[in-house]
């Protein structure tokens, strides 16, 4: 049940009610977007129905092919400013070559599902957010539902699988052209050798790395539709609060992978 | 009809995009992890280590400077750790090879590094079984340093710096005023130029003198023999002296002649000598003691003296009485001789 009567309550009487009340608000909300996430996830067994594997090749064309000039340019400049940063420091100590296993670590642990992560959440999680609020504010989740039509199963699984593929497609491609960039700027900034960069690109590059990379990068995946839709779901008031919704779907999403990719990370090394 | 031509675009996008992105992450799945797919010659070895120094899966294989293999397992036994590698060239271990762990740099990074022996030595056949050489480990080795270098700094070593440096102060404030030789040939006072030039014009006219063959030096280093060749006969001269003299000298040491006799080891000379000391101590203690006629003569008694005196003072009036008969005696002969 996404539409439901908003709860009648009497105002708060002291300041440590309202912060009590404030705090089961949060701890409800969180409820509901897990509701939301698990509901998407059971309804992956209906993923290969004919209707919705076209819905999620419409997602997976909305969120990689649309998304693949905003991803390439922001991943070549974020390998080119990491090879420039390190490839300075370096010089300092005489091993500039090694440029390219730290732009090599660092893309495939840390900066590929993150940065790819980010874009995807400002772009496609922000549209969907946008979507799903429209829909929610044009009443036409609470008509899917009185059609008996599950807005979980028809909405948000199809975007849920979409994502959930794309967004570690994404970081690799990320990873990828993150490298290439910090090649260019190795070899024309620090005069390391396209071979001894990815030479030095390779020997510190591990399976783990990419592995733990690509995990990451499949929980952003939930984590921007979860927080998008569930954003959308509560939208109220008209076009404000479309616009309240995607900007909060946006700031939500942009902490979520802070905290969850710290977490992630600290849980694998 | 558009909208299924560009639903039909988007699905070819989407495949075309997951196909790709998937075939990039196998491959570089596959070239990250090690694996060698497509070569089929690899060797494989194994060596035991005492220390493995953090070296890793998927780590280079170094031979002869250049990337042979990948290290494929490292783990730990009761033994050591050992370590695994898959080389793709033929490397023959000879006896005396050397195994061991590296750091590529001072950021990380392993490698494992063979040294394959001396080629004349014999062929170890066993390359499961290597034994590999406790690694040195960069930053211990750093450490260690440091720990010299902090040692060194707590003795007297930084004091003596120190006045070494107050010292070299000293010096070139002591330079500066133009004290001591160094000082003054580095001032800008000329007086010490001046007489350097002087003594190198002297010497130039010096050489000068010696080229042209003047004095003795001149002469000596002159082309002309002449000093040569008296030189030449004088040490011709000094070897025959030399000569003789080493002659003079066996013959003293055969003992002929009679500084050889008196230099000989024969003490018969000496012997002799010695007898003929003690008997002219003894004549002349008998000499001293006025015995025998030659004593008597000499002591201070005048009684001989006076009888020798007395008998001299006899045999002269004697004598004059016989001069004065032999006068007469002689005529007499002279005429009796004539009958």
């Amino acid at each position: 049940m996404i539409v439901r009567e908003p709860p009648v309550r009497e105002p708060a009487r002291s300041a440590v009610q309202r912060l009590g009340r404030r705090v089961f608000d949060v701890l409800a909300e969180v409820g509901r977007a897990s509701m939301i996430c698990v509901g998407a996830v059971a309804a992956m067994r209906f993923a290969l129905t004919k209707r919705a594997r076209k819905d999620i090749v419409a997602q997976m064309h909305f969120c990689a092919v649309r998304s693949l000039p905003v991803v390439s340019v922001v991943a070549f400049f974020i390998g080119m400013i990491l090879a420039l940063q390190i490839g300075i420091e370096l010089r300092v100590y005489n091993q500039e070559a090694l440029t390219g296993s730290a732009v090599m670590a660092s893309m495939l642990r840390e900066m590929g599902p993150f940065m790819s992560g980010l874009v995807l959440a400002a772009s496609v999680g922000a549209a969907m957010a946008a979507q799903v609020g429209t829909m929610m504010v044009n009443e036409e989740i609470a008509a899917l539902e009185i059609m008996d039509i599950d807005p979980l199963r028809f909405l948000v699984m199809p975007r849920m699988a979409a994502m959930a593929v794309t967004v570690p497609m994404m970081s690799f491609y990320t990873c990828a052209l993150g490298v290439l960039g910090g090649a260019v700027v190795s070899h024309t900034q620090l005069a390391v050798p396209w071979a001894t960069y990815f030479q030095n690109a390779m020997d510190f590059a591990s399976t783990k790395a990419l592995w733990v990379g690509l995990f990451k990068a499949f929980l952003f995946g939930f984590i921007i539709v979860t927080v998008s839709c569930y954003e959308g779901f509560r939208t109220e008031h008209g076009a404000v609060g479309v616009g309240r919704a995607t900007r909060q779907s946006v700031v939500t999403n942009f902490l979520l992978i802070l905290i969850v990719g710290y977490f992630v990370t600290r849980l694998f090394y | 009809m558009k909208n299924k031509n560009r639903e039909l675009a988007a699905e070819l996008a989407v495949g075309a995009l997951v196909a790709l992105i998937f075939a990039g992450l196998a491959v570089f799945t596959i070239a990250i992890s090690g694996k060698n797919l497509f070569r089929k010659n690899v060797f494989q070895i194994e060596t035991v280590m005492p220390d493995a120094m953090g070296l890793r899966p998927n780590d280079p294989v170094i031979a002869k400077g250049t990337t042979v293999g990948s290290v494929t397992k490292v783990f730990y036994d009761r033994d050591g750790v050992h370590v695994q590698a898959q080389l793709e060239a033929p490397v023959e271990f000879h006896e005396g090879y050397e195994i061991t762990v590296v750091s590529t740099s001072i950021l990380g990074g392993r490698q494992l590094v063979l040294k394959e022996g001396d080629e004349t030595s014999p062929v170890v056949e066993d390359v499961r079984h290597l034994v590999g050489r406790r690694p040195s480990d960069l930053m211990e080795d750093a450490t260690e340093a440091v720990a010299r270098v902090r040692e060194f700094l707590e003795t007297d070593a930084l004091t003596n710096l120190y006045t070494f440096s107050e010292s070299l102060k000293v010096l070139g404030l002591r330079l500066e005023n133009g004290e001591g030789t160094l000082g003054r040939l580095l001032s800008s006072d000329d007086e010490m130029y001046t007489n350097l030039n002087a003594a190198v014009a002297n010497i130039k006219l010096i050489s000068d003198r010696l080229e042209k063959g003047e004095g003795t030096l001149g002469r000596l280093l002159s082309s002309d023999d002449e000093m040569y060749t008296n030189l030449n006969a004088a040490v011709a001269d000094a070897r025959d002296a030399i000569a003789d003299l080493k002659s003079i000298a066996a013959r003293l040491e055969a003992g002929e002649g009679t500084l050889g006799r008196l230099l000989s080891s024969d003490d018969e000379m000496y012997t002799n000598l010695n007898a003929a000391v003690a008997n002219i101590k003894l004549i002349s203690d008998r000499l001293e003691k006025g015995e025998g006629t030659l004593g008597k003569l000499l002591s201070s008694d005048d009684e001989l003296y006076r009888n020798v005196n007395g008998t001299v003072t006899d045999a002269r009036e004697l004598l004059d009485d016989m001069r004065e008969a032999n006068t007469l005696s002689t005529f007499t002969s002279l005429l009796l001789s004539g009958f």
